[in-house]
């Protein structure tokens, strides 16, 4: 089976940046059937709130990867909603509309109810593609001020329905976040992060349907063969393991 | 290449907070082999929490004693004052090869006298000590739970304070496993909460490959993303074949 995931990040705090490095990520990607892999870029080098000169560094560095790779990595732009409508729009231009990225990464600028959001969101629309936000648990946590909990980013789904959002983290979300998700047909979200937990993957299926849930490792954070025998072994249909691991991306990426 | 797994974190019983049904020991036996296991260490959930679980850990003699390549692991609980009470029959049990340490779910801290006197009383009767550091990722555990792993700085000074004690200390993620193994040589672990690009690989540069074993911990961990780590590895097949099973089995009998 063919697989594609849409959570990886090649590059991390600088590793990784090496052409021999990007070759031996394919090949141990490859060798688990792994076709292409989202580039979510090297997001927490610069700190939480990076600047617009060190997102055309990190973009520029995924624009590498997808060149190198010759279509192995799929990239996507790192943006930061509090730099402002312009400065987000300038650059999902230079990335989307020139060099051929498939969507647009949030991580941990602000969160995803802020409305500075309003310009992340223009853009996607305009161009078509979709928003992947960082979420993980941020019950009781005053982290929550900038750090998306599953709810808000369910909640940033609803106020945007005609932009598809990626909610990163399943693990991360938990139970809690898949009932939030219920109902937002522009969601889906991404199986990556933290340890691979029994039972998530067969209530995400059964809450969400198969097509709104979809494969993502988090590499190199996590182990390829881990994440996906995640799913390939998971109580659920055949039909449903391949929209998981392949089918539900490339519908999304236009692949 | 088919690769013989050996499971040292598995589980019968219930977990409060998940959907998935308990976990017997016919079903968990059913798991092992749809995933080449051929054997393991078991302990019971219900015994996490309670402080004088011998009924609990009796019962999980009982179930395991008929099967075969399956060993019992009964949680000891120090904060009973009376811990030894609970010790004593166990050790005095053939079947039973090691006991399990769980301070965050029995409610008790690994620094106290008693985790020290325990450690001493169960290997000089030449049984095995496992000590669980984690069992869930505490960043999204339930809101009413608030278990903390237990530091790498205790788990340093404890395994220091039982000179003959080599424990097998499970789900250190691999930055603790990093801190812990530049101090200290006397343990083994499971990869449950490690995990990196190459997991096998990146632990093997801190922790010397013959003391890395496998753990599914099912059913709170999928058994197959576990096992995959380990037969799907980029490392050797002969380091691969040592972290699945043949590791694990020579410390038991050690």
């Amino acid at each position: 089976m063919s697989i594609i995931d849409i959570h990886t990040h090649p590059v991390f705090f600088n590793d990784g940046i090496k052409p021999a490095e990007t070759r031996l990520m394919i090949k141990h990607a490859r060798q688990q059937g792994i076709e292409h892999v989202v580039s979510l870029g090297d997001v927490l080098r610069y700190g939480r709130t990076p600047k617009s000169e060190h997102l055309r560094i990190l973009n520029d560095e995924t624009a590498g990867l997808i060149q190198r790779s010759r279509g192995f990595v799929v990239g996507f732009c790192y943006v930061n909603p509090l730099l402002g409508e312009k400065a987000v729009r300038a650059e999902v231009d230079r990335c989307v509309g020139e060099k051929g990225f498939r969507g647009i990464k949030l991580e941990l600028s602000c969160n995803a109810t802020n409305p500075a959001m309003a310009g992340v969101m223009h853009a996607a629309r305009e161009h078509g593609v979709p928003v992947l936000q960082h979420s993980w648990n941020q019950l009781y946590k005053s982290s929550r001020s900038f750090h998306s909990d599953p709810e808000d980013t369910c909640a940033l789904a609803k106020e945007w329905p005609d932009v598809r959002i990626i909610m990163a983290h399943l693990t991360g979300s938990g139970f809690r976040g898949v009932r939030a998700a219920r109902g937002l047909d522009n969601l889906v979200v991404d199986t990556s992060g933290g340890g691979p937990e029994n039972g998530l993957i067969e209530y995400a299926v059964e809450q969400l349907g198969e097509r709104r849930v979809v494969y993502g490792s988090d590499y190199p954070i996590r182990d390829f063969p881990c994440c996906i025998n995640r799913i390939k072994g998971a109580d659920i249909s055949a039909r449903a393991k391949q929209r998981l691991l392949h089918d539900n991306a490339a519908e999304l990426l236009g692949l | 290449m088919s690769i013989e797994l050996y499971d040292t974190n598995a589980w019968i019983g219930n977990w409060l907070f998940t959907p998935t049904a308990p976990q017997n020991l016919s079903s968990l036996r059913r798991r092992w082999k749809k995933h080449g296991i051929v054997g393991g260490m078991v302990s019971d959930l219900d015994a996490l929490w309670m402080v004088e679980p011998s009924t609990i850990n009796a019962r999980l003699v009982e179930v395991c004693r008929p099967a075969k390549n399956v060993i019992p692991v009964p949680i000891l609980n120090l904060l009973d004052p009376a811990w030894p009470e609970q010790l004593a029959p166990w050790l005095a049990m053939s079947e039973i090869k090691a006991v399990r340490l769980a301070p965050g779910y029995g409610g008790w801290k690994l620094n106290n006298r008693r985790a020290v006197d325990a450690a001493h009383a169960i290997t000089q009767a030449g049984r095995k000590v496992v000590l669980s550091v984690r069992l869930l990722d505490e960043r999204h555990e339930h809101p009413a739970l608030k278990v903390k792993p237990v530091p790498v700085e205790m788990v340093r000074r404890w395994i220091e304070k039982v000179p003959d004690m080599l424990p097998l200390v499970q789900g250190l993620t691999r930055w603790e496993l990093e801190e812990l193994g530049k101090v200290c040589d006397r343990f083994l672990t499971d990869l449950s909460f490690a995990e990196w690009a190459d997991t096998i690989g990146v632990v093997s540069k801190v922790v010397d490959p013959k003391r890395i074993v496998f753990g599914s911990l099912s059913p709170l961990h999928s058994m197959a993303a576990h096992a995959n780590k380990v037969v799907a590895s980029p490392a050797s097949p002969a380091r691969r074949r040592a972290v699945a099973a043949t590791n694990a089995q020579k410390w038991l009998t050690s």
